[in-house]
């Protein structure tokens, strides 16, 4: 076997820039864990907190600001300088191709679907055109319904506003339910097939827990109610899956974590535009920077 | 067994720039898909007796055929149905909508290869189609209506300005590769078709908004993207699908004087951007 056969047997690898908090980036890191003996790569916190005084109370909150910083790699590979950005590291080339970057998280779980090279039921895009349609049509509205709405209801400052967000995102679920339930099995796709679908929600799913520790008991997903009855059971089965779980940030520290949104001190581009009053998938590059 | 070419009604509107996308992709790969069009929403004039619009008139959407509401939950064109080849059954359970995944959907149905994809074999390359689909869709696509319905010219003004960014942004990652086109080579792709039907439609703006609503032809900056208009307004599958230019300037009219009923019209009244319309909401 010479080294060149053996150099394209190798499993595709990247540099992974990412953060443990971000949960569009952890839908990035659920595909690759999904995929985890056909890609590998090396985690690279590329974003992060840092605090420093709020000389001028500018946040009202006697707290102080959390600036955020940014490592120049992802501010080289990505012009948006957001998370989750994957730069292939390539051999032959010496290492990372920068300007190879696959970026915005949606398109990042189906490039790493393709470079995987899987078939059948390891896709999370499946391979009839028709269930990739609606894997993709419902990938896009749970990142609308279910996803956006998260950051109204912990960013926004009006009680009412806080409610709308709530009241959206829990329409969207019971949308989600009623979907679910066309097909059997407790995941988007029939026969337990994980899907572009399921990963577009779980990073948001698993953190609806701390809406009740900041806003209280009125924000909590009813476990009573029938029209929710198959998000829940999705959650139960999903949340239990292996390379899911491997994922999951811990849940103290990140309800810590979370404080600095719910208390304005946060400063990022999607706590920005939706201070702004924009919901968070509509974010200005521009406008949001900080 | 001869293999079957797939076969769809495609429920569209003439006008209609997000249909228009589908339109393009099934014409792209004519010979590998048949459809069937059929105009699925229509307008009727109707008196306004309250003079919302303060035009004298109001114009509705008076009809969406009950095929496309039974299909599609949001009842929008494109709405692309499967029929069965032999026994010409259309299966309205299997509707595939949303224009930039029809775009995919068409292209993977189609079992094209190589050049002849909208979505390039190369994930790298397919994930930089993607971006920029969606991109030019935010930037380009949905200021559009900001520039014609909303009644601010400070308003107008900024969409404009916002749409003029679009272009820009599109021309710099053009000038990234070799020829015309998005793709090296002048391979046709998702790209190309989420933009080109408002690219075509630009040209309203003069008509209903003033001579400093047209783009730019004397900026460098937009250079790369006059020579790629150039280029798809030539292109066969493309000139097949568009709209007569002053049939369209009347009918867009509507939305100019506020009397149009639409999802899209009624989102952009409310305040948000055309790709943000609520179903409910903006419901008429």
């Amino acid at each position: 076997m010479t080294s060149h056969t053996a150099r394209q047997l190798t499993k595709p690898h990247f540099r992974y820039l990412s953060a443990w908090f971000c949960p569009f980036a952890h839908r990035a890191t659920l595909a690759l864990e999904h995929h985890a003996t056909r890609v590998s790569y090396e985690w690279i916190e590329a974003l992060g907190w840092e605090q420093r005084p709020d000389e001028n109370n500018v946040t009202g909150t006697g707290k102080e600001w959390w600036y955020h910083w940014k490592s120049p790699e992802l501010v080289r590979c990505n012009p948006s300088a957001l998370v989750p950005t994957l730069i292939p590291v390539v051999e032959e080339e010496e290492g990372a191709v920068e300007e190879k970057a696959v970026y915005e998280s949606l398109v990042c779980i189906e490039f790493v679907d393709e470079i995987s090279g899987a078939s059948g039921k390891d896709r999370l895009v499946p391979e009839c055109p028709y269930e990739a349609a609606r894997v993709r049509v419902w990938a896009d509205r749970l990142n609308k319904d279910c996803c956006s709405p998260y950051y109204g209801v912990l960013v926004r400052k009006d009680e009412d506003e806080r409610k709308e967000h709530f009241e959206h995102l829990l329409k969207g679920l019971r949308a989600f339910s009623k979907e679910l339930e066309k097909t059997s099995g407790p995941l988007f796709l029939g026969n337990e097939q994980l899907s572009k679908a399921d990963l577009s929600l779980l990073p948001w799913a698993y953190r609806y827990y701390v809406f009740e520790h900041y806003r209280g008991k009125e924000y909590v997903i009813p476990k009573d109610d029938p029209s929710l009855r198959a998000y829940h059971d999705w959650c139960d089965y999903i949340f239990n899956l292996d390379s899911m779980k491997r994922t999951f940030p811990d849940k103290d520290q990140y309800l810590e974590h979370i404080g600095k949104y719910a208390d304005s001190s946060a400063r990022s581009k999607v706590a920005n535009a939706v201070r702004r009053g924009v919901s968070a998938h509509d974010l200005d590059d521009e406008k949001d920077n900080y | 067994m001869a293999a079957t070419v797939p076969k769809f009604r495609y429920l569209s509107a003439w006008f209609c720039p997000f249909a228009h996308r589908a339109t393009i992709a099934l014409e792209h790969h004519a010979g590998r898909i048949n459809y069937e069009w059929v105009e699925a929403l229509g307008w009727e004039q109707r008196a306004d007796k309250n003079n919302v619009t303060g035009t004298g008139k109001e114009w509705w959407y008076h009809w969406k055929a009950d095929e496309l509401k039974r299909a599609n939950p949001s009842a929008l064109v494109p709405t692309l149905i499967p029929v069965d080849p032999e026994t010409n059954q259309a299966d309205e359970s299997k509707a595939v909508y949303e224009s930039l995944v029809c775009i995919e959907f068409v292209d993977e149905i189609s079992k094209a290869s190589g050049k002849d994809k909208l979505v390039p074999s190369d994930p790298y390359e397919a994930a930089r189609v993607r971006v920029w689909a969606e991109k030019v869709n935010k930037e380009c696509c949905s200021p559009y209506y900001g520039v014609l319905v909303r009644k601010e010219e400070s308003e107008r003004k900024e969409h404009f300005e916002q749409l003029l960014k679009g272009l820009r942004s599109f021309s710099a990652e053009l000038a990234k590769t070799p020829g015309p086109l998005f793709l090296a080579d002048a391979q046709m792709s998702k790209v190309e078709l989420s933009l080109i039907p408002w690219a075509f439609r630009f040209y309203v703006f003069e008509h209903y908004r003033g001579s400093e609503y047209v783009i730019p032809k004397d900026d460098p900056s937009l250079d790369a993207y006059h020579e790629w208009l150039e280029h798809v307004l030539s292109v066969d599958a493309v000139k097949r699908t568009l709209p007569d230019k002053d049939k369209y300037l009347v009918h867009i009219g509507k939305y100019a004087d506020s009397s149009a009923r639409s999802k899209v019209a009624n989102a952009v009244r409310r305040g948000v951007a055309a790709h943000d319309l609520d179903d409910e909401k903006d419901e008429y």
